[in-house]
This record gives C-alpha cells, structure tokens and sequence, in this order.
C-alpha cells in the first residue's frame, strides 16, 4: 500500500501514476488469492430442501464430506481442520479484499487536460496556436493587464492600435521574455509600483503603487511571467532584496 | 448419541471454538485496520514523510495536525474537514506546482480558506472523510465537487452583480441575457425586459413570407459547412438572439403564412417631397452620396457591416442593433424610409434613436440601403411560396403559442407566455435526484446535465421543445457557470447573510431633459448614475468635467471626437433648442460633489506657472506618452489640444490629485503631484485652446 518515497521528487502527477499500478496488482492479487483459495476447498454440496436424507445409507457416504452433516467420525479430523482454517483463511481474504477495494477505490485519476482545470486562458503571443492556461493569480493579471497595461506593452489593444511605437524606448512587450526573464520579481515589483524614473528607466513608465493594489501588481508580474517566450524560470533562490535588475 | 462419541464431540466443539474464535478476532479486527487503512490517515502519514523531505520540515511538522482537521465556521454552519488531508492549504511554502496533490497550498484568492472553508466555492461534501465521499456524488452525498473551469459560478452564489475578478461567470450572465433564456426561464437576478422579441404586430409590412421561411429555418441564415456561425454569410463571433426551433417543412409554411399576414396597424408609408425626389432619383451619385451619409451619421457604432479587405471579408461595426450587410434584401422599401424616420412609431420599445432627418438625407440613406446592401440570393433556396390558405394560418397561429414563440414575441389577440420553461432560479443547487435525466446517457451529475442541456437539449429529453442553440466552447462553459451561480435561497442563513444585491437604480429623467433623452436613446450607449450603456463615456458627472458651451458644440457637431475611432457618437442632427436642454441639464444637474466649481477661479493662473506646467508635463511627468497635444503624443489619454476650452479647471485639478475618486474605472495613474505641481499643470492645461472650434479634443475612451 506504502509507494515509495521518491514518488515526492518527482512530477505533481507522479504519486498517482505509480500508486495507480500498485493499487491495480495489489487487489488483484487479492481477489486471485480469494478465487484460489475457493477453488481448493472442499465446498459443500447442494443439498436440495427436498432432497431425500439417509435412505440407502448415511449421507455421509457422500464424497466429499460436508460439515452440514457432521460426518467427521468417519473421514478423519485432518481433513476437517484443513477445511475449518481454509474457511477462516477464505473470510479473512475476502475482507481484506473488500477493504482494499473501498480504500483505493478512486486512487487511480486521470491524467486531467490543463485547460480544463484552469481558471483562465491567454493565446501565446508569438504562436497563435498555442494557448497558455492561467491560475487564478495570472488570470487576475491578464485582467489588470488587459486595463492598464495593454497599451503600452502590446502591439494591438482591445481599442485597435498600440501607444507603443510612439514611445521612445519602446517599451518591452509584456511576453517579451528574452528582456523581462533576466529581470527579478523584485525589480519588476519596483517600476510597476514607483515607475520608470525611480528605477533609472524611462520616464514614460508611470508610478502605479497608488492605483494599483500590491495583489493587482504580484498579478501582473505573475501573469507577465506565465506568457513570457522564451519561458520564464523562476529563479533557484530569490534575488537580493532590493536588486537593480 | 453414543457415548464413545462423546470424546469426539467435545473435540469438534472445541474445533468450532477455534474456528469462530479466530473469525470473531478477525471481524473485531475490521474496525481498527479499516480505520488503519483508511485514506486520511494515509494521507497523514505520506504528509509526514513528503514534511520531512522538506527544507521547512520543522515548520510544516510544527503545524502539522494530525487526527481529523476541520474547519467549523458556525455563523455559516460549515464544517469542512478537507484539510485533514490537503494538510498544506494554507502553507504558503508548499505553493509551487512540483508539490503533490492534495498537500498543495491554495493559490491566493481574496477570501481566506480559514474563514470561509473549502465547500462554499468547490462543493462537495466537506463533512465526509473518505476521497470519494468528499468529491464525488454517491448514494448518501449527492454534491459532487465542482469542475474547476466552473468554479467561477460559486463566486455568483453571493456576488450578484458584476464581478470582475470572474469573467466567465460575466460572460455567462451576459449571456443569460442576450440569449433571452429569460423569456421562457425564470432567472435568478435577471428581470424579463419590456420586449425580448421584436413585436410581430405588423411583421407582414416589414419582410416578405420568404424572408420569413428562412430565418424561422434557420436564424443565423446561412451556417458554414464547418459548423461555424454566420449571419447573412458572414462570420459572426456572437450567437444570433434568435435560435433555432427544430420545425419541419408544413411548420415553417404555416408559420411563415400566419406571420405575414400580420399587418394589424401598419404604420403608413413616408412620401417623400415631390421636389426631393425629382431632384435626386435621376442623379449618378444618387447612391455614392447616400454611402457618405450613412457613413457621416455614424451609423456602424451599432449596426455592423461585412466589409472584404484583401480578400478577407469580416464584420465591422457595433452589436447594439442589427447587422445590415443584406438589410436591402430583406425589408420593404416603404417600411424601411418610415422605420429609420421613425422607429418608435413601428416598435414602441426599439432602442434606435429618433434622428432628425432631413427630407433628403432620409431619401439618400435609404436609396443607399436599398440598392446597396442587398443580395439578389438571399431567398434563393427558399421554396415558392404563394398566399398562404386558411389553414396555414390556422396551423400557424396554433405553432405560435405551441412552440412558445409567444414568450418573446407579441401579438395582439395572442395571449403572452410566462414561464413556458422550467424555473431555473434554483438550478445551481440542484441535486442529480432532482434533476430529470429520463432515459439518456448522460452522466448523473448535475454539471453533466446542464452541459448536455445548452448542448443539445434533444439529447436529454427526445421531446424537449427548448431550442437548438449553437454556442462556441468558451461560451458554453460561461453559460453553464452562471447557471450554476444560480442556487437560489442558500442553504443556511448565514450564507444567506452574505449575498452581495446587484443594484440596477434606473435613470429617467422627466420634463424636456427626459424627452430629449428619450428620443436619442442617450442611455444605450451613455452611462448616468450607474445606469446604462458602457459603449461611451459615463456622464454622471460630465457637468463637472466639461465647460457648458463646449458641451453644446459637441452635440451639435460630434464629428471630430477621436478621428481613428470606429464607434464614435452619431450626427443627430439635433435643434439648437433640443441642444440647450441636453447641455443645461448636463451642466447643472450631472455633476459630482467631489469638484468645487469655484476652486479653480480663484487659482493664479499666470504664464509663469503655466510654462512650470509646461515644463513639469514634458520633462518630469512626460504626460506626452499618452496623450496628444497638437500632433504629437499617445493615443492612451484624450487629446488635449483643446483642453482649455473644454475642461473645467477644478475639474482638471482634482483630476490631478486623484483619477479614480471621480471615475473610479479612470486608467490614468493616480500620482503623488504636490500642490504647486497640480496648480502648474492646470494653468498649462487651460493654456491649451485651438482657435478653430471645430476641432475640440474629447474623451470616448475610458481615460479622460
């Protein structure tokens, strides 16, 4: 019942790819166990309501013997041991089956579409047949982005044609990922809110610390990270606190 | 019994005794393995191993509660013990995707898990301590957990209006409405308008009995052969409001027949002025001159127009009324110049503006109409049809309120259908028990059941009479959302405490002002106190913002607002005394409590501090990147070439201290400006003054 441990490093999915086949054997085994056993022991017979008893001789002349009729005095105890501990054996299998059944029961998922389980979706910018699904966080972010940013940080917007070419820089577009991966959530958190000027930028970036709220702007970045091409990787330990890029 | 058997009995009793005595410790063993065995406590113990992988393994184990865990809100009467196995929830540390379901941390939403529980949103049954007790629906728990592409619909359950952190569930509601569903359903927070339909009193002057076969046979007219929507053959993004009923060939005659002979109180035709007519119907740009017209009025900021660019043909335009590429094809000449004179006369409740028309602009735009947004097919693979028999129109009339068309539509003497569906106000709390699945295939879940529903109501009911629509994916899946954010009375009264109400306080004015805003519709467009449109710019409180005269130029002339705008205002051509009225009402009763009218004349204005404006705008702030004074600037802000003439200075001022206290949805970012700074830039502001009036700088985006 125990998978191993490893299963942790692996994929979010791991665990359940590999206790599914575990789970699979295990109660097959079981139940194979339980058939086996059955199929060894001396079953008893139908013995019909109507069935005539003890004309022409006992019915324990019957082969095999059955418990129903006590017959133990002339086919000797080891056979009636063997079937007494064969039953408990039998029981004790079929519980242990059965309980196994209800317990892995719905251990065995499948692998579920990313699409359907996410909140929102955004097409790839450079790839139009390709669409990115966003968690809760980066949907609010395409959200605020979509309000906000768009103008400046896009190439068409909801209104038609992007403020972006008249800027000067040009400002990065939001899936620019060459440009924006090599810069730290820190960073970003610091234009967004104090704008271009406090962050030796342009400028033309405005301070939105007081229009924003902080979860709007981590939504942002969030979502700026999940449509980046190349894809952003988030960093093995975070950046120094108050960094310049 | 013989008494040399006696031995041996004894012996088999003892041998039963063994016997039982071990199936007895095994069934007292039951008890204490299945609770062994059982899923959380497994849950718990991989939880305590995947903890000690962990680099915070002595925080996680710290917090780490074994036993059941459950998180018991009695106000609300929820008892969720999810988080005896989703042990992490709440631990920010364990939020990244490489750790395992179920010990995952929440991503972060707005309400904490600790204070609303799990159920509330996902459903399911947070008492249950077993996987498939808790998630899905069984005999004894019929609430199956939610699929996490409708998770938005539990938002719904409380927020009532508008929600922007949800947009499928928006999406869903607006739907709900557009659709119509609420002429047949009865919705929960969705009220049954004046007109659904349009009236078919007088349909039979409108479009002929063709006309009226192929649309009844198919509402979006022509449908590609890869399924996807068009109207009038052309690609459509939205589902038309009008779906399809399944009717064979006898009942779209009948149909047909009876509609159009529906002529109870035509309105008479116009006739236009001898003189008009004679100096124009000979002339070669009879028709050119009517395009420029039609274009000039703006008429494609609601109607929409198939237009081919490099051999792409697409829909330009708005959505608030018709599309019109083959309009000329459909409706009667006669009717068409007597509906665009006057809409109202035809259709008491349409939301077309009443222009005021010269004889001649009439005569041009409905010469154009008609000759050129035409299609000599569009009746082609319509039958023949004659003048329908008595019977037909008996047969048809019975369809009519048959298949429900009543609901929508009226028709005196036919009396109007409410609630010709089933109620749906309480679908989204639906059990599958309650839900009648018949003989179908479907699977027994309440989710399943609505998707197949919407899909094809067919499939769940072979004699259902709901109709055939055909929705995109995306649509679908909002659709069934918001069906589901429809539970009704909620289960306990502390949810019940913590719905949300959608207000909808309604806008109309009386006396003149009223009139006049009734005759252009101003609301379909214009928002007013939080009523109305949300295509152009709210006017709550334009009396603040804007300078009277400049208010009065606009409306008499709204041409030149934003020239790279596809929606702009239309040319109403308006009197100069329905003019006075809008602006005086607009100038004295739209304001905002916020703005001071006279803190801005008391200002010191002079050039010196208008060129620090000048100054703090190009350099510090660099306000150019999004706005446009002259010719050069961004297009994000409006232009304020004309700012001078036509905002009112404490206007600007305020606007400067902070955006989104006088339009909350403002982009424009609120800034730290200090006082001199503000007053800089407002004197430089009202230095801004073109000397043409003809070109004023206005707002129609959001930004102002």
């Amino acid at each position: 019942m125990k998978t191993p441990l490893s299963k942790f490093a692996s994929s979010p999915r791991g665990q359940r790819d590999s206790a599914a086949p575990l789970t699979m054997n295990m109660r097959e085994a079981l139940w194979s166990a339980v058939a086996a056993a059955t199929a060894f022991l001396p079953l008893p017979d139908a013995h019909l309501p109507n069935e005539p008893k003890g004309e022409g001789g006992s019915c324990c002349d019957r082969t095999p013997r059955c418990l129903r009729h006590s017959c133990f005095h002339d086919t000797g105890r080891s056979a009636c041991v063997t079937a007494s501990l064969g039953y408990a054996l039998l029981i004790s299998l079929i519980i242990a089956a059965g309980l196994a059944t209800s317990c892995r029961q719905n251990r065995a998922a499948v692998a579920p579409d990313p699409l359907a389980r996410a909140y929102d979706s955004e097409p790839d910018w450079s790839d139009s047949s390709k669409v990115i699904p966003l968690n809760y966080q980066q949907a609010q972010g395409k959200r605020v982005f979509y309000e906000y940013c768009v103008w400046c940080h896009a190439d068409s917007t909801p209104a038609g044609p992007s403020n972006r070419a008249n800027l000067n820089p040009n400002p990065p577009l939001a899936s620019d990922g060459a440009t924006l991966n090599a810069l730290s959530d820190d960073f970003m958190r610091n234009v967004i809110t104090l704008g271009g000027a406090a962050a030796g930028k342009s400028a033309a970036m405005p301070p939105w610390g007081k229009t924003l709220r902080q979860d709007d702007i981590e939504a942002v970045i969030a979502f700026y990270r999940a449509i980046a091409q190349p894809p952003y990787q988030a960093p093995a330990r975070p950046g120094p606190k108050y960094s310049v890029r | 019994m013989p008494a040399e058997d006696m031995g041996k009995v004894s012996k088999r009793l003892r041998l039963i005794f063994a016997v039982s005595s071990v199936v007895f410790l095994v069934v007292l063993a039951i008890s204490p393995v299945r609770d062994y065995l059982s899923d959380w406590r497994r849950y718990e113990r991989d939880y305590v191993r995947f903890a000690e992988l962990r680099p915070d393994t002595k925080r996680l184990l710290a917090d780490f509660r074994p036993e059941i865990d459950q998180i018991w809100i009695p106000q609300m009467q929820v008892v969720d013990r999810c988080t005896t196995c989703h042990q992490g929830i709440t631990r920010p540390s364990l939020a990244e995707a490489s750790v395992p379901q179920p010990f995952r941390a929440h991503p972060p939403i707005p309400h904490r898990v600790k204070d609303w529980g799990c159920v509330v949103c996902h459903r399911g049954q947070g008492l249950a301590t077993t996987v498939r007790d808790a998630h899905e629906t069984t005999l004894a728990w019929e609430q199956p957990v939610l699929p996490v592409r409708y998770i938005q619909s539990s938002c719904g359950a409380c927020h009532r209006s508008e929600l922007a952190q949800a947009p499928r569930l928006d999406r869903g509601r607006q739907l709900l409405i557009t659709l119509n569903c609420v002429g047949c359903h009865r919705l929960q927070g969705v009220d049954r308008p004046p007109m659904l339909g349009p009236d078919l009193n007088n349909i039979g002057t409108k479009v002929s009995r063709a006309w009226i076969y192929k649309w009844l046979k198919d509402p979006r007219t022509l449908t590609a052969s890869d399924g996807s929507v068009l109207v009038n053959g052309y690609e459509n993004e939205d589902e038309p409001r009008m779906p399809k009923f399944r009717l064979n060939d006898k009942e779209l005659r009948a149909l047909s027949g009876y509609l159009s002979t529906l002529a109870s109180e035509p309105i008479p035709p116009y006739k236009f002025e001898p003189q008009t007519v004679a100096a124009w119907a000979k002339r070669p740009d009879l028709v050119m001159q009517g395009e420029t017209r039609f274009r000039q009025m703006f008429c494609t900021t609601c109607h929409s127009l198939a237009v081919t660019r490099a051999g792409e043909t697409k829909l330009i335009g708005g959505d608030i009324g018709p599309e019109l590429t083959k309009v000329g094809s459909k409706v009667n000449p006669d009717w068409l110049a007597a509906w665009l004179r006057n809409p109202q006369s035809y259709l008491p409740h349409a939301e077309m503006p009443r222009y005021q028309w010269s004889d001649q602009d009439l005569f041009l735009v409905s010469q154009y109409i008609a000759a050129k947004l035409t299609d000599p097919g569009l009746l082609s693979d319509a039958p023949p049809l004659a003048a329908p028999s008595t019977d037909e129109i008996q047969l048809g009339r019975r369809l009519f309120m048959e298949k429900g068309c009543s609901s929508c539509h009226a028709i005196k003497g036919v009396p109007p259908q409410t609630d010709f569906g089933p109620d749906l106000a309480s679908l989204g709390s639906k059990n599958a028990s309650q839900l009648e699945f018949g003989s179908s295939k479907i699977t027994r879940t309440p989710v399943a059941y609505i998707e197949a529903k919407i899909t094809d109501p067919v499939a769940v009911n072979v004699a259902a009479r709901m109709p055939q629509y055909s929705l995109a994916p995306g649509d679908l899946d909002a659709l069934t959302t918001a069906l589901l954010s429809m539970t009704g009375k909620s289960a306990t009264a502390g949810l019940e405490g913590l719905i949300l109400p959608a207000g909808q306080p309604k806008f109309r004015p009386a006396g003149a002002f009223g009139e006049v805003y009734e005759r252009y519709k101003c609301y379909v467009c214009h928002r007013f106190n939080g009523y109305g449109g949300t295509l152009a710019p709210d006017l709550s409180s334009e009396g603040s913002r804007a300078q009277k005269k400049w208010i009065a130029e606009f409306l008499k002339n709204p041409q030149t607002l934003r020239p790279t705008l596809t929606f702009r205002m239309p040319q109403f051509n308006m009197t100069d005394e329905e003019v006075s009225v809008l602006a005086d009402y607009l100038s004295m009763v739209m304001q905002t409590p916020t703005v001071n009218p006279a803190s801005g004349d008391a200002k010191p204005f002079t050039p010196q501090v208008a060129s620090l404006g000048k100054q703090l705008y190009e350099v510090k702030y660099q306000c150019q990147s999004c706005h446009t004074i002259g010719s050069t600037g961004g297009y994000v802000g409006p232009n304020l070439t004309n700012a001078g003439n036509w905002i009112n200075a404490a206007w600007a001022e305020e606007w400067l201290k902070n955006p989104q206290s006088l339009q909350p949805d403002a982009i424009e970012p609120h800034r730290d400006f200090t006082d001199e700074e503000r007053t800089a830039l407002t004197a430089y502001l009202m230095t801004l003054k073109q000397t043409a009036p003809t070109h004023a700088g206005g707002g129609s985006g959001k930004g102002q």
